[in-house]
This record gives C-alpha cells, sequence and structure tokens, in this order.
C-alpha cells in the first residue's frame, strides 16, 4: 500500500503543510489579528484623541508605525515561534511522529517553515495595512519602508530560531515563550544598556540588530540612558548579518538538540 | 535473514545502568509475539530502540533485514508503531491523521483515503472520523493510534503496552481487535506485563529480565519445556495417596498436586503427544475422570519462575 518514500524534503513540506493548518485552526491567529489590528487603531487614533493629527510627509508616518514593529515581531513570534519542538515532547506526539520512516530534521525544517510562514504572515498584514494607511494619508510611501520589512522578515526569521532553540532545551512550551519574550523585551535591552556604559556598541545582539527594522526609516538615534548620551545606531546590512548569524547559530543548535532529544 | 525482526548484540547503557544487554534475539514472520518482563527489565528500550525513539549504544536491530540503528528511515518503512497511548495533534481529525502519517509514508491520497475507510470500520471510529482529536477519550486515542499503525498495510506492526492506560472495557476491545489482527498475516511485536493479555494474544513470547533475554520461543513449547503445561482433572472418585504416587511416577508429569479430593493439577513436560499419553494412563486407574482441562495461569507461572530463577 505504501509507496516509495519520499524525500527528506517531500516529507517536510508535508509536516511544514499540516503545522500551519494547525496554527489556522488555532486560536493564536485570532488573538493575533485582533492584536494588530488594534495596535493600528490605536496608532491611528491617538494623534486625533489628542487633538492632533497623523504626520502628513511619508517618512515621519513610516516611522510613526514602525516604532512598535519589533514589539509587535516579538509578540508574534512568542505566540507562533515558541513552543513547537517542546510539544512534541510536552504533549508526547512525538510518540506518533518519531516512530515514522522520517527523519527528526525534516520535522524540525516543517515546523520552522511553519512558524516562519506564519509569523511572517502575520508582519505583512501589519506592513501591508501600514502601506496603505501612507498612501491614505500622505499620498505616497517612504522608500526605506520596504527595506525595513525586510529587516522585519529577517528579525522573524532570527527571533523564530533563538525561540525554537528555547523550544528544544526546555521540557515546558510556557517556560519557553515566557523566557523568549522576556528576554527580547527586557533582559537583552538591559544588557545592551550595561554594554553602552561600558562604551561597547552591543551590535551582535539580536534584539539591537532587530531595531534596525525601525531605525533603517528612522536613522541613527542619539538616546539619553541616564549615564549619558549614546548612539543608537544598528546599521542596516551589518544588522542583517547579525540577524542571519543568530538564525544560523540559533537554529541550528535547536536542531541537533531536538534530534539528540529522547521523549 | 528472513526474520522480520532480528536484534543481534543490542545494547543500550544510561550512565552506570545497563538497560539492554547484549540481547539476541528473532521475531518469526507472521507470529504474534509477546515482549514480557518485569518494570525497568528493559522491553520498553528495546522497542524504543527498534522504533527509533532511542538510539542503541551498541548491536544491530533488523527491520525486515534493515538496521534501524543505521538507517531507520527505510527500515520503519512499511512497519506499524504503537508506543504506549501516543498523543496526536488534537486540532487534526482521525481523517486528516491519517492523511499526514500516510503522505509520510508516501501513500497516494486515494489509497489514504480507501484503507482509512476501511480502517475506521474495522475499528468502529467511522462516524468520529471527522471530528477532532482533542475530543476524544484515551480508548478512542489508542484504536486511532493503532488504525495509523495500519495505513500502510504494514509487514510488522510494533505495540509497546497498547493496552496501558485504558479502562477495562477500552482493555477488552483492543483486544479483540488485536485478536483479529493476527489472523490478516502480520507479524506482531508486543511489550505487555499483562500476562493475560499475552497468554490470550500471543502464539510466540520472549521473556526479558535485566536487560537480558531469559526465555523466548514458541509458548506451548516453552511451557513444555519447563513443564508447565498445566492441566486440571476431575474426578469422580476420592483420589489417594497411592493414585498420586502411582501419577507422579508418568515420566511425563513434570509435577502433581491434589487441590481437592475430586481435583487434580498436573504440571507436564512435552507436547500434545505426551498430554494423550498421560490421559491414556490416567484413565485405567479408575479415578472416574469426568474433566480434564487446561490451566490458563501457566504462561504467569512460568514467568514468575524463569523472572525469580534469573535473580
Amino acid at each position: 500500500m505504501a509507496g516509495a518514500l519520499p524525500s527528506d524534503l517531500q516529507q517536510a513540506k508535508v509536516a511544514a503543510r499540516f503545522e500551519i493548518l494547525k496554527y489556522i485552526r488555532g486560536k493564536k491567529i485570532l488573538i493575533l489579528g485582533a492584536f494588530i489590528i488594534l495596535v493600528l487603531a490605536l496608532l491611528t487614533a491617538a494623534p486625533y484623541l489628542l487633538g492632533q493629527e497623523l504626520p502628513s510627509e511619508p517618512r515621519p508616518f513610516a516611522e510613526f508605525y514602525i516604532m512598535f514593529a519589533t514589539i509587535l515581531i516579538i509578540v508574534i513570534v512568542t505566540l507562533f515561534g515558541s513552543d513547537s519542538l517542546s510539544t512534541e515532547f510536552e504533549h508526547r506526539t512525538g510518540l506518533l511522529m518519531f516512530p515514522q520512516p522520517m527523519k527528526r530534521g525534516s520535522l524540525f525544517v516543517g515546523k520552522f517553515l511553519a512558524s516562519f510562514l506564519m509569523s511572517l504572515v502575520m508582519v505583512l498584514a501589519y506592513y501591508a495595512a501600514v502601506l496603505l494607511l501612507s498612501y491614505l494619508v500622505t499620498g505616497s510611501v517612504y522608500s526605506e519602508l520596504y527595506t525595513s520589512l525586510g529587516l522585519a522578515a529577517l528579525y522573524v526569521l532570527a527571533a523564530t530560531g533563538f525561540g525554537f532553540m528555547l523550544s528544544a532545551f526546555l521540557s515546558r512550551g510556557a517556560t519557553a515563550a515566557i523566557l523568549l519574550f522576556a528576554l527580547l523585551m527586557l533582559i537583552f535591552p538591559i544588557a545592551e544598556t550595561v554594554l553602552f556604559m561600558a562604551d561597547i556598541e552591543p551590535w551582535f545582539s539580536i534584539h539591537y540588530a532587530g531595531e534596525a527594522v525601525f531605525h533603517s526609516i528612522a536613522g541613527p538615534w542619539q538616546i539619553f540612558m541616564g549615564f549619558g548620551t549614546v548612539d543608537y545606531n544598528p546599521e542596516t546590512y551589518r544588522s542583517a548579518a547579525v540577524m542571519a548569524a543568530w538564525t544560523i547559530a540559533t537554529a541550528g543548535l535547536a536542531l541537533l538538540r531536538f534530534k539528540s532529544k529522547e521523549i | 535473514m528472513t526474520d522480520p525482526i532480528v536484534l543481534e548484540g543490542l545494547t543500550k547503557v544510561y550512565g552506570d545502568l545497563t538497560a539492554v544487554d547484549s540481547v539476541d534475539m528473532r521475531v518469526k514472520k507472521n507470529s504474534f509475539t509477546g515482549f514480557l518482563g518485569p518494570n525497568g527489565a528493559g522491553k520498553s528500550t528495546t522497542l524504543k530502540i527498534l522504533t527509533n525513539l532511542t538510539k542503541a549504544t551498541s548491536g544491530s536491530a533488523y527491520l525486515n533485514g534493515i538496521d534501524v540503528t543505521k538507517d531507520f528511515k527505510n527500515a520503519l518503512h512499511n512497519v506499524g508503531v504503537v508506543v504506549e497511548t501516543p498523543e496526536f495533534y488534537p486540532f487534526l481529525t482521525p481523517k486528516e491523521t491519517f492523511r499526514y502519517i500516510g503522505e509520510i509514508n508516501g501513500m497516494t491520497k486515494e489509497s489514504i483515503d480507501a484503507k482509512g475507510q476501511e480502517l475506521f470500520e474495522m475499528l468502529k471510529m467511522n462516524e468520529w472520523q471527522d471530528k477532532r482529536i482533542g475530543e476524544f477519550s484515551k480508548g478512542m486515542k489508542q484504536r486511532i493510534a493503532l488504525g495509523q499503525s495500519l495505513l500502510m498495510d504494514p509487514e510488522i506492526v510494533i505495540l509497546d503496552e497498547p493496552t496501558s492506560g485504558l479502562d477495562p472495557r477500552g482493555m477488552v476491545e483492543m483486544r479483540e481487535i488485536l485478536s483479529n489482527l493476527n489472523t490478516s498475516g502480520l507479524t506482531i511485536f508486543m511489550s505487555s506485563h499483562m500476562m493475560y493479555e499475552v497468554s490470550v494474544l500471543c502464539d510466540h513470547v520472549a521473556i526479558i529480565e535485566r536487560g537480558r533475554i531469559i526465555a523466548e520461543g514458541d509458548v506451548e513449547q516453552l511451557l513444555s519445556d519447563n513443564g508447565m503445561r498445566r492441566i486440571e482433572v476431575h474426578t469422580s472418585k476420592d483420589i489417594s495417596d497411592q493414585d498420586l504416587e502411582a501419577i507422579s511416577d508418568f515420566e511425563m508429569v513434570n509435577k502433581v498436586q491434589r487441590i481437592t479430593p475430586h481435583q487434580l493439577q498436573v504440571n507436564l513436560t512435552g507436547g500434545d503427544a505426551e498430554q494423550a499419553e498421560f490421559l491414556q494412563r490416567l484413565i485405567p486407574l479408575g479415578l472416574g475422570v469426568y474433566n480434564v482441562s487446561s490451566s490458563g495461569s501457566s504462561l504467569e507461572k512460568l514467568y514468575l519462575e524463569l523472572v525469580q530463577d534469573s535473580r
């Protein structure tokens, strides 16, 4: 009855398809959809509620909306990319999947693709809304918005790799999700401040590189950090390279752990 | 190498503990082999190596002639597996789960749906095939687990404690399904610690203790070889001490015990021929034998004695 076994890549595609089905049928997509609409509504309504108007020039308009894009990415990846691996062990679905004639590497690739694509679709939806609003309000789109979108896709990729790594090493998905969120929202920014105090630019930090999503539009900023003013300048190409390196390193570690972990 | 499952020097070491110790074993084609052993004896570890859930420290485990430790992907092709009570993705229906597993195994959508329908009928899950598994009871999930293992029409099915965690009704239902499977020419290798289950379902057995195989073979043969073919004899007349002595002198009698003045329990060595000869020699003693029956607890007794002896 069973035909020839599909290749590793074909099996990864099958796994990705069913993982995406999981996300589509789950509550996370609804929560994130509502969250994105809420963020857009708040940002759009806030200036009017305060008696002001939205920026009328494309660049400040883009800055205004993309300022919160990194937070949005962290929330999205936390929901889509932090428990995908641990659930196989935590909920024992691995007892069904691991004895199948499919390499764990294929299952990993399928899961990674599904997580990344789902997160990317949500980010794309946000950027599409910003593009549309920019046309409606300013009559055009700031060209660096597309660079920002590319960097956002890279940040999603790097954060997904990081989330997968935590998910592979931790036994509970909830712990991995909380840790991922705390690291990207709190721990890394604190560590970066400490490094700035020591006069070291934290260009190698995944969070600092991720800030290029905003600074590719806004340019370098001088930020007062209590102890003094620092040049906050996550450069576009360097940040892109850092995020690519984080993706490779964390996804690689996640894969190694996922392959060797026993259920 | 014609046997579908062959273990050669299979060893698994966890730190200071040798969970599986140089196990050599063969499972015959079309047999239903029970894999018995106390908790911690190494049966689950052995099955986990066979099903790619853990790596062997050394040795080989062949499925249809392919070493799982070297090429698990091809070794597990055409092998159905149920390990304990696996969980399913709750957002999928049984039909979608079959599609997922089927596509991974290289089946076409048409063949998955056709075989799936057949299995849903066999498993009495027809009306549930389009409901999400998240709502299912443990017994229903176990039936789906068995179904996915049979989806590819495998030549080998490996079952690890397939009734563990089920309620009594679920156990009975699962045993009924399993007892009907063996007629279809499958080779089934099932670990269990439930002696009754093994004695009802299996024609072969392997017993593992402290990581080593201490007995294996045809159930009847094992019982015979170890003087464990046990029968109960009911008589209409009192059984005297002289009668007991005469019976115990029969060369095929391993042990004889008077349960009541009209009932004996006899452990025989040998097979059917020896049992027939025993009966021929028993009748002339004039005890008024009106009933002879097999004692169902033979396998359990054998198991306990073998495990005890190995310690």
